[in-house]
């Protein structure tokens, strides 16, 4: 036995207290004459044994009072070898981490690791010993507490493992361990323990020098118990990517969308069959995939059409194996009924090719002359003060060539239309005044334009950047499989001057020339979008219309500018969504089905905001498809997709070599190598084991319960 | 002095009551003059009683003559004839009736008790004899059925301190024999003595034919005993000196109280006296009034 708090033991000195209180308050004697003596005397006789006796054990009972009183303050524990001591033992701290990542749905036929984890988690909450504290946590690439703070109550405990569900999120390890760590720190328990319940995927350690350096730094007061589910993990195949390729999503127009299937398993993949469906309809498009080797990925490309223009998702699919979650994936679309876009060229030329809208014209609709009425993309050619009328508002897009310069009330016009949700894509070219484009579209534009200066005399061409995009209209030639946006050469451009100050914030750079200098800018204005390029649309000054990345170039422009609320209807698991509706539906009821679910699910209502009311939903912790509603229309008012992280389903689990340190540095006895690992408290030292508060505190609650009964008899008349 | 006291004996609430309700003699007492009492030897004075043949030796005065006119048949004539009687008051002036929790002692509270008492008794034309005593007979004024001897009384009574120790058996057998004609007999004693004595003098007093009444007067600490603290008790009559914590030994205190007032009340009624607990917290009036209506009970029967 040994004492935590050893210096409260002097508090034993306070035993001596019940004595002084008796000599202290003594009641003063009174003095009296009185008659009947002798049946005083025959009383006392009769009782005085008693009455001392009484007495004495009082003082016995109220001096073991204070004596327990002060040894529970000075916090006795037994003292136990080092070797055997078990974590778990009553009084101790506990916080479980239960690893809830997409992985965890890994099947072994019968249970999933998270089922298994749980069921684990529910053997450590009945083995921990009575007096123990638990907070139980929910760890992947976020940290979400179920209990936040350590309680002794099993039930609340059990409750919450039981309704601890899977999210489709990707995993990190370390925050989780930082976060309980941090909490235990805060704890004064002789105990502090941590479990761990994880499939110990190979993503998930991604931090792990600083798992290593945090169980090292907390040894002496904090064992990490890394609990691994599942000896290997299982092999898994996962559609692992889902894209529309080079087109825009209209109204009975094929889009054709390219399906990535990974194989993280040990064999090879043989005849995979991959499926895409709209909405929860009945698959569209089959593919077949003949051979995925392990650790390799295949594409396949299928096709969708919609009958209906609105809000849709695309699913692709493959047959199912032992992880479901990743055996599907979901984007979503804002199909359109038709695209229409007008494009204003700022010069006539009888020599149709010669005309500032002809390569435009013909890359909008990259189709046989036959085909033109059947596609989705409808172009109408226009003059300057075409601008000038609010018929405008039926065009989608705005395109202007080698506009000189426009009326005060074509800017006033443009202005609105932009901040409306229109899309104006701006190809400057000789004609172009750019004092007045810097003077009266200012506002509009992301850049301001310098005067037309011609390329390098060196090179006689300036080239655009080959790679490096992160724009969603350029992100696809990051990619060199995608070919390159390097080919494009101009002779003459104005020079972009981005703008500064929080006027900046709206701007960004699409594409840039080799010498980093940027070729195109985005700005977003209101609801719309303004894109300027530094160079013409014609062959006049660039080789963009008459090079191949032309056509996917503006179909990604067109496909960005008209896809939805700025482009946001593809989430990660958590991220939360959010987009803008009229404002009339402000307070109406917000309704959701959330992937799996066939009914709707109350959520909330639509927030009034300044100009419109605002739609906002964060519980996406689910892979798929979310269709919200607004008030009583049975037509969703947005889909979005949530898709998982790929790397979420390479199922491999981390070395033995790397977690078998960390997990012997918790359990000493259990080595790998048989010997005692520094991290552990070595065999035969005695250290401080649970502590015993409950027997004295019983015994201090009866030693009350005597002292207040025999002073309540003392105090009745004998 | 005596007479500045004697007023304070003679509670006017305890007396109006008490006139009210007269002094009433359970038994018929030989009486020495007319008073408001039967005796129980019928003569020849006021009150017909009955009629019985004529004997020889019989005075031939009493004979009715019309009886004899009309039947031939001699019958004498017997009256009723009204006595009076004499109550003696025997107060216990030993030291314990010294003892009072509040402003009255014992022997205030018998006095003045027995001061009331004498007054009625005076008042409806009765004798009263009135003796204090401790280990003997220390005061005793002589019987008297002067109404105007009532202040004489209080004086003497007033007079008295008490010092010494209790004898009640003496005091008694001093009675009995002082105190040959039958009469009542009223003790007011706390009754701390010899319960042995107490009763033999009982039953000497009740063979020779005395109506006894014994007053057991107590203060309301000694039946109740409520004290609390540490508390030295010193004794009276001799008795030690005893320190302790009261409510340690109340219950077995007041179970030899109750016990020894047990004993008394059975010592009284095999000796067919009356016990009346007198507690000093009540008040005189309250006291008398209470005996007095006992009595008229009793004497109805």
């Amino acid at each position: 036995m040994t004492f935590l708090n050893f210096s409260m033991l002097f508090g034993l000195l306070a035993v001596g207290l019940p004595v002084i209180i008796h000599l202290l308050t003594k009641p003063r004697l009174k003095r009296m004459k009185w008659a009947a003596t002798k049946f005083l005397l025959k009383s006392l006789q009769k009782n005085r044994r008693r009455v001392q006796f009484e007495d004495l054990i009082l003082l016995i009972l109220r001096c073991l009072l204070v004596a327990l009183l002060v040894l529970l303050f000075a916090r006795p524990a037994w003292l136990v070898d080092a070797a055997g001591l078990q974590v778990g033992g009553s009084n101790s701290t506990v916080v479980i981490l239960l690893d809830n990542s997409q992985s965890m749905g890994q099947s072994n036929g019968t249970q999933t690791r998270f089922e298994q984890a749980k069921s684990m988690a529910d053997g450590i909450l009945s083995k921990l010993g009575s007096g123990s504290t638990v907070a139980l946590y929910l760890v992947s690439d976020t940290v979400k507490t179920l209990i936040p703070k350590p309680t002794s109550d099993i039930a609340i405990l059990q409750r919450s493992l039981a309704q601890a569900t899977l999210s489709d999120r990707s995993t990190d390890l370390y925050p989780g361990l930082k976060e309980a760590v941090d909490l235990l720190k805060a704890s004064q328990s002789a105990h502090r323990d941590i479990y761990l319940l994880t499939d110990s995927q190979e993503s998930g350690w991604k931090q792990l020098a600083q798992i290593r350096q945090l169980q090292d730094d907390n040894k002496a007061d904090i064992t990490i118990h890394f609990i691994i589910i599942g000896d290997k993990g299982e092999d898994n195949l996962a559609v692992t990517g889902l894209q529309m390729v080079g087109t825009v999503a209209a109204m009975n127009q094929p889009l054709r969308c390219s399906v990535q299937v990974t194989n993280y398993g040990s064999t090879p993949a043989q005849r995979v069959s991959v499926k895409l469906a709209i909405d929860d309809n009945p698959p569209q498009d089959e593919g077949m995939i003949e051979k995925i080797d392990p650790g390799a990925s295949a594409v396949v490309n299928l096709f969708a059409r919609f009958r209906e223009p609105g809000y849709h998702s695309i699913t692709a699919s493959i047959p199912g194996d032992r992880l479901p979650a990743d055996n599907q994936r979901t984007i979503a679309l804002l199909v359109l009924e038709q695209i229409r876009a007008l494009v204003v060229e700022g010069s006539s030329n009888p020599d149709p090719s010669a005309r500032d809208g002809f390569f435009l014209r013909h890359a909008l609709v990259p189709v046989r002359p036959d085909q033109v009425d059947a596609y989705a993309v409808k172009v109408t050619m226009g003059k300057p003060n075409d601008v000038e009328t609010s018929t405008i508002d039926q065009y989608q897009l705005v395109f202007l060539s080698n506009v000189a310069q426009l009326t005060p009330l074509s800017a006033q016009n443009l202005q609105r239309y932009v901040n409306n949700g229109g899309a104006l894509i701006i190809f400057p070219g000789p004609a172009t005044d750019i004092s007045y484009y810097n003077s009266s579209l200012g506002a509009l534009l992301p850049a301001q334009l310098g005067a037309a200066v011609d390329a390098p005399a060196a090179q006689k061409f300036l080239g655009w950047k080959s790679s490096g995009y992160d724009h969603p209209i350029t992100a696809l030639w990051s990619d060199p499989a995608s070919g390159s946006l390097g080919g494009v050469k101009v002779s003459k451009y104005f020079p972009l001057q981005p703008k500064t100050g929080d006027a900046a914030d709206s701007t960004r750079i699409v594409v840039k020339y080799a010498n980093g200098e940027p070729a195109v800018m985005e700005q977003l204005l209101g609801k719309g979008k303004v894109i300027l390029f530094s160079s013409t649309a014609t062959t006049a000054w660039s080789t963009l219309p008459i090079h191949p990345s032309f056509v996917p170039l503006l179909l990604r422009i067109v496909a960005y500018a008209t896809g939805g609320p700025s482009g946001k209807l593809d989430l990660a698991p958590g991220q939360p969504f959010s987009f803008e509706i009229d404002s009339d539906y402000a307070g109406k009821e917000l309704s959701v089905i959330r992937p799996g679910d066939k009914k709707r699910r109350i959520v909330g209502q639509a927030e009034s905001g300044e100009h419109s009311a605002l739609v906002h939903y964060t519980d996406t912790e689910t892979a798929g498809a979310y269709q919200l509603f607004v008030g009583d229309d049975p037509k969703p008012k947005a889909v979005f997709a949530v898709e998982s992280d790929p790397t979420e389903s390479n199922l491999k689990q981390e070395a033995k070599d790397q977690v078998d340190p960390l997990i012997a540095a918790a359990n000493p006895a259990t080595s790998p190598d048989g010997s005692t690992p520094g991290a552990a408290k070595k065999s035969g030292q005695l250290v401080p084991g649970e502590e015993v508060w409950y027997p004295l505190v019983i015994a201090a609650i009866l030693l009350a319960i005597m002292e207040s009964s025999l002073a309540h008899r003392s105090s009745q008349s004998k | 002095m005596a007479d500045s006291e004697s007023p304070s004996y003679l509670d006017p609430l305890a007396i109006s009551r008490g006139e009210s309700l007269g002094i009433l003699a359970r038994n018929v007492v030989e009486g020495y003059r007319v008073g408001e009492h039967r005796s129980p030897f019928k003569g020849f004075a006021i009150e017909f009683a009955q009629h019985r043949e004529y004997t020889v030796g019989d005075d031939p005065r009493h004979l009715d003559w019309k009886v004899l006119g009309r039947t031939d048949r001699y019958y004498i004539k017997q009256y009723e004839q009204d006595t009076n009687f004499v109550v003696h008051l025997l107060i216990d002036g030993s030291e314990s009736m010294n003892y009072g929790s509040g402003k009255v002692t014992k022997l205030h509270y018998a006095k003045a008790l027995a001061a009331c008492m004498a007054y009625l008794v005076l008042l409806q034309r009765d004798a009263v004899a009135v003796g204090v005593f401790d280990t003997e007979t220390r005061e005793y004024i002589q019987r008297t059925d002067s109404l105007a001897k009532i202040h004489h009384i209080m004086n003497r009574l007033a007079a008295f301190e008490a010092t010494q120790q209790t004898n009640i058996g003496v005091a008694m057998s001093d009675l009995s024999r002082i105190a040959k004609a039958k009469g009542i007999v009223i003790v007011f004693s706390d009754l701390y003595d010899d319960e042995e004595g107490f009763e033999r003098g009982l039953q000497q007093l009740r063979f020779i034919g005395h109506e006894v009444v014994v007053f057991h007067v107590l203060d309301l600490q000694e039946i109740a005993f409520s004290f609390t603290g540490r508390v030295e008790f010193i004794g009276l009559e001799g008795a030690p000196t005893l320190e302790t914590n009261p409510q340690d030994i109340r219950k077995s205190y007041l179970e030899e109280m109750n016990a020894m007032r047990k004993r008394m009340q059975l010592a009284c009624d095999r000796t067919g006296s009356h016990y009346v607990l007198t507690n000093t917290g009540n008040s005189l009036a309250e006291t008398l009034s209470a005996y007095l209506v006992f009595r008229q009970k009793i004497t109805a029967r």
